[in-house]
């Protein structure tokens, strides 16, 4: 396939992107608000979206945050949640055939779930280049961080009893990532359930933030004990059904 | 600095560093099947751990408010309502349940 000039590919790639960058503008938004509810100030909360750029996990630290867990064990479960985007990068940066360490270093940098799955799954290999994966990272990242920025200077503006309401969104939010995620992969319902009970259980005996790293790293261990996934072709064919 | 500037660094270094590491590997190397298996299990186990129990323990007057949340997301998710929707509809049921009670 002819893929065209880097300005060209750059453009694919945004458009590629806009789809999915729109989905992500609310959920930013959401989070820029529970950020300022836990008490962050919203440039706080607009520099973690930026240097983080990891939404489940920064769901996560604001979770943990309301439970007063310490910093220390908020960035242990961030790692572990995020260490998966070692994998996507494994597979996918030998694809693009980038040069430059220090490129490769940037595109590697603000890979997301939903940049690895359009990137490896478009049926334009334009995408797969330098030039087509920052169209495509940049237009989500970009997303991001102007909803993040926009729920969080807005949450001082809401009424009181809707400001009073919103953190249990955090749940809500939770839910809607994990049940599309478990129709996808129904055997993982395994993982979540043992982590959940691995949580409960621990929060009785250990302090609340070592408790859910205890559930992270132990509900995990059921993924290959039972065999779950981990087949990166696998789960792009579920994806592209989409 | 801020406690919450500390966690924010914190956290984009131990995000970035490893995102940032197969970048320095030219080559197709693979982690081992049930490395791989483990990794793609840590968000399932984290999503089911944050979930549960904070959500009952997450309005401590009203623990109810909660349930509703949980049990309204959960319908509108199986319902395949996008995420921020499954969010806005466990406020609202939070919300009605501080109403009525």
């Amino acid at each position: 396939m002819d893929s065209g000039s880097a300005f060209a590919r750059f453009g694919r790639g945004i458009r590629l992107a806009a789809p999915v960058g729109l989905t992500y503008i609310p959920v930013a938004f959401s989070l820029g608000l529970l950020a300022v509810r836990a008490g962050m100030s919203p440039w706080i909360a607009a520099l973690m979206s930026a240097i983080v750029f990891a939404g489940a996990s920064q769901f996560a630290a604001l979770a943990m945050m309301r439970a007063m867990t310490p910093t220390p064990e908020i960035v242990l479960a961030t790692l572990f949640i995020n260490l998966r985007h070692i994998v996507f990068n494994l597979a996918l940066l030998p694809k693009l055939g980038i040069r430059s360490l220090v490129m490769r270093t940037l595109v590697a940098m603000i890979m997301t779930d939903e940049a690895f799955t359009f990137g490896s799954l478009s049926t334009d290999a334009g995408i797969r280049t330098q030039a087509g994966m920052l169209g495509l990272s940049g237009t989500l990242w970009i997303c991001w961080n102007g909803g993040t920025l926009a729920g969080a200077l807005l949450t001082p503006t809401l009424p009181a009893l809707l400001n009073d309401s919103l953190g249990i969104m955090i749940y809500g939010l939770f839910l809607g990532l994990l049940v599309p995620a478990l129709k996808k992969l129904p055997k993982a319902v395994i993982i979540s359930a043992a982590a959940i009970a691995i949580h409960t259980v621990a929060r009785q005996f250990i302090p609340p933030g070592w408790a859910m790293v205890a559930a992270i790293l132990g509900g995990a261990t059921f993924g290959p004990l039972f065999n779950i996934g981990g087949d990166t072709d696998k789960a792009e064919q579920v994806a592209n059904v989409d | 600095m801020s406690t919450e500037l500390i966690m924010v660094l914190g956290m984009s270094a131990v995000t970035m560093i490893p995102r940032a590491l197969p970048a320095l590997f030219a080559g197709r190397w693979q982690p081992p099947r049930k490395v791989r298996q483990w990794l793609d299990a840590v968000p399932y186990a984290a999503l089911g751990a944050l979930v549960f129990p904070g959500i009952i323990t997450s309005d401590i007057t009203h623990w109810q408010a909660g349930a509703a949340a949980g049990v309204a997301s959960l319908v509108a998710a199986l319902l395949r309502a996008p995420a921020f929707i499954c969010g806005a509809v466990a406020v609202g049921a939070a919300i009605v349940v501080r109403l009525i009670s």
